[in-house]
């Protein structure tokens, strides 16, 4: 179990690298994906530690999932995908406007202005 | 009806309405705007009666336990912002109203942004504020590109994506919490947390989570090193928009703050929040300083002004509190005075940078007056309301060292404003059409700024004794402010400070030096404030 949350982790410092060094916005937007993916997987992991059953109580069913954090990541899924289509419209928008989705380039136009 | 219904109908009538337009999308329908308006201000009167009699309102959504469900709490803070939210949606429904009555997308956007943000300050409940944060920084993103040119959509991605990695360390928070305690209520969080040792090894992910949640604050906030997002957003955006962003929207960090201050009890992060409180002004007014823009200097004031709410509540006392509490009402009121004026005037003149705009003294007399109003009130002269919630903050600072810093920051508040009133002298260059509505709303403010000055002392000590009774310090220091209220020597002082403030105006600070040149242009870039991001939360971990 430590080793899957070392792992989330991982992903969370590789994305959060990935943000520093890329300069690309498209990259940035993936990066924000990958954070957010990873703690979502963290909540599940979370989950898993009171047991693995579904979480409807039978008979059979002694350890069961805790159902909280999958049902506060439906919420959590739901906004970084809406994050995520707004960023690439934006990206979009600013690709026709500008002609560029290097975050350099489109800071040195400002200079300009 | 109970309480519990009051608040459904006071969230649900906005997103209602906004929803309707939108499928309707005829002339008529626009006008329930001001029913849906008319509405909430009268929730929020009985909401305020109610409170004012029984206290602190609290219920659970759906029948669920407190552990697991969804609470509302309404307490003073709540009740603050809630008539913060009703006078705003309001000004700014009759402010754009001539331009944006048939554009249904906008009015859909603004009425819904109404009804998530009366939501989120009524939550008491971790992952609650993480989701309606969230939807108010998409909406709001959504009403930054309104003019869709290219700067507009470069701020409005720039804030989107920097909001969002501020919100998902958040979300890391919620997860160590959750982890360690088993809820994420704000009140059974409280009462498991009292009295605990917070330096103990056992509470170190407590502390982690609570830096999390600190660091995302201060991005929602504006706070010193990762305020970059704001004045970008607030200058590409449409004037009413920065409005609201600047007198409102920013101040859900701040709710935020004071909610997980309250929540967690850490004695040693409030003088660390007072001197970022006090970086934050003092980077805002070199910033200030050095702007062209007439929304660029109102943009950048308003960091300087959210470091003088921090420094309030970095002084953790009953009174800084309050002080808080009164800063955030008044900067709210003047400063969308100010925005909503400086919309008129560049919608009339055509051009944002100050040193070519002229006579607007002649031109618009009385929305000069009003401005000049608000100008003062934001310097924190006495007469006007700024004065009081700064003579606050200064009584609840102690140490001299603190309070020599705070004497520095409200004298660079003045210098920052002194380029500002340029552009009331002169001949006028050009007139065109006044628009009515416009004036109305910003007219309406300066009325509320003026009143304030006489009844604001007076409304504070039943509002602040909502959350329980006051000591006896903080009604001897409301006593003791109320004095100085006709006081001439502080009238004196103000005089000296303006004196000087204009000496250091004129001597030191040439437009078009070449160090107000480089910090005019100096941006950070998306990659340096992540990385500025993670520095600060690494720092804050280090630090508790």
């Amino acid at each position: 179990m430590i080793i899957d949350i070392i792992l989330a982790l991982a992903i969370i410092g590789v994305a959060l690298y990935g943000m520093c060094i890329s300069d690309n916005i498209i990259k940035s937007i993936i990066c924000f994906n990958i954070i957010q993916a990873a703690i979502i997987l963290l909540f599940i992991l979370m989950a898993g530690y009171t047991g693995n059953d579904i979480p409807i109580i039978t008979e059979t069913v002694k350890q069961m999932v805790d159902p909280l954090p999958q049902a506060l990541m439906i919420t959590a899924i739901v906004i970084s995908a809406s994050i995520t289509a707004l960023a690439l419209m934006f990206s979009v928008k600013i690709f026709h406007y500008y002609g560029t989705l290097s975050w350099r380039e489109l800071g040195s136009k400002d200079v300009k202005k | 009806m109970n309480q519990f219904m009051y608040s459904q109908i006071l969230i649900f009538t906005p997103i209602l309405v906004s929803v309707l337009i939108y499928t309707f999308s005829k002339d008529w329908i626009s006008y329930a705007v001001f029913i849906a308006q008319t509405i909430v201000s009268l929730i929020v009167v009985e909401f305020w009666q109610y409170s004012l009699k029984e206290g602190i309102v609290k219920f659970t959504l759906g029948g669920w336990s407190k552990m697991i469900g969804i609470e509302f709490k309404v307490d003073n803070l709540s009740l603050i912002f809630m008539t913060m939210a009703a006078i705003i949606w309001w000004v700014i429904l009759v402010y754009s109203w001539k331009q944006k009555r048939k554009d249904y997308k906008f009015l859909f956007f603004l009425m819904f942004l109404e009804g998530c943000f009366l939501a989120l300050i009524q939550v008491n409940d971790f992952f609650t504020l993480f989701v309606l944060i969230e939807v108010i920084t998409i909406i709001s993103s959504i009403l930054i590109i309104y003019k869709k040119d290219g700067i507009s959509l470069r701020a409005g991605l720039y804030y989107l994506l920097f909001n969002s990695i501020g919100m998902t360390i958040y979300l890391f928070g919620v997860h160590l919490l959750y982890v360690k305690l088993g809820t994420l209520n704000m009140s059974l969080i409280k009462a498991q947390l009292a009295g605990q040792d917070f330096m103990s090894v056992d509470y170190s992910i407590i502390q982690v989570s609570f830096a999390c949640f600190f660091v995302s604050m201060c991005v929602k906030a504006a706070m010193f090193p990762v305020y970059e997002w704001l004045p970008r957003a607030h200058t590409a955006a449409p004037s009413y928009v920065s409005a609201l962003l600047s007198s409102l929207l920013v101040k859900t960090g701040v709710f935020g703050l004071i909610r997980i201050l309250d929540v967690y009890q850490v004695t040693s992060i409030y003088p660390l929040i007072f001197y970022l409180g006090c970086l934050t002004a003092l980077s805002g007014i070199i910033f200030t300083i050095s702007q062209n823009d007439i929304k660029g200097i109102l943009a950048f004031s308003t960091i300087s002004q959210i470091g003088f709410i921090l420094m309030s509540l970095g002084a953790n006392t009953d009174i800084g509190l309050a002080g808080a509490y009164l800063h955030i009402f008044n900067h709210f009121t003047f400063k969308s005075l100010l925005f909503l004026g400086a919309g008129i005037i560049i919608n009339d003149y055509g051009v944002r940078r100050v040193t070519e705009i002229r006579g607007v003294f002649r031109s618009h007399t009385l929305l000069s007056i009003c401005m000049i109003i608000g100008l003062f009130s934001i310097t924190g002269a006495p007469f006007f309301i700024g004065f009081i919630s700064k003579s606050m903050i200064k009584l609840s600072i102690e140490s001299p060292l603190q309070l020599n810093l705070f004497r520095l920051v409200s004298l660079g508040s003045i210098i920052s404003y002194m380029k500002f009133t340029q552009i009331f002298f002169g001949e006028p260059v050009k007139r065109s059409k006044k628009n009515i509505g416009q004036l109305y709303s910003v007219l309406f403010l300066t009325i509320i700024c003026v009143l304030l000055y006489y009844t604001e002392l007076k409304a504070i000590m039943p509002i602040l004794s909502i959350n329980g009774t006051m000591s006896t310090q903080m009604i001897n220091s409301i006593e003791y402010v109320n004095r100085m209220l006709f006081d001439g020597y502080y009238l004196l002082e103000y005089l000296m400070y303006f004196s000087i403030a204009f000496v250091v105006y004129k001597v030191l600070i040439k437009p078009n030096n070449k160090l107000m040149h480089y910090v005019r242009h100096f941006r950070i870039s998306f990659q340096d404030a992540i990385v500025s991001l993670l520095v600060f939360l690494i720092l804050i971990i280090e630090y508790l």
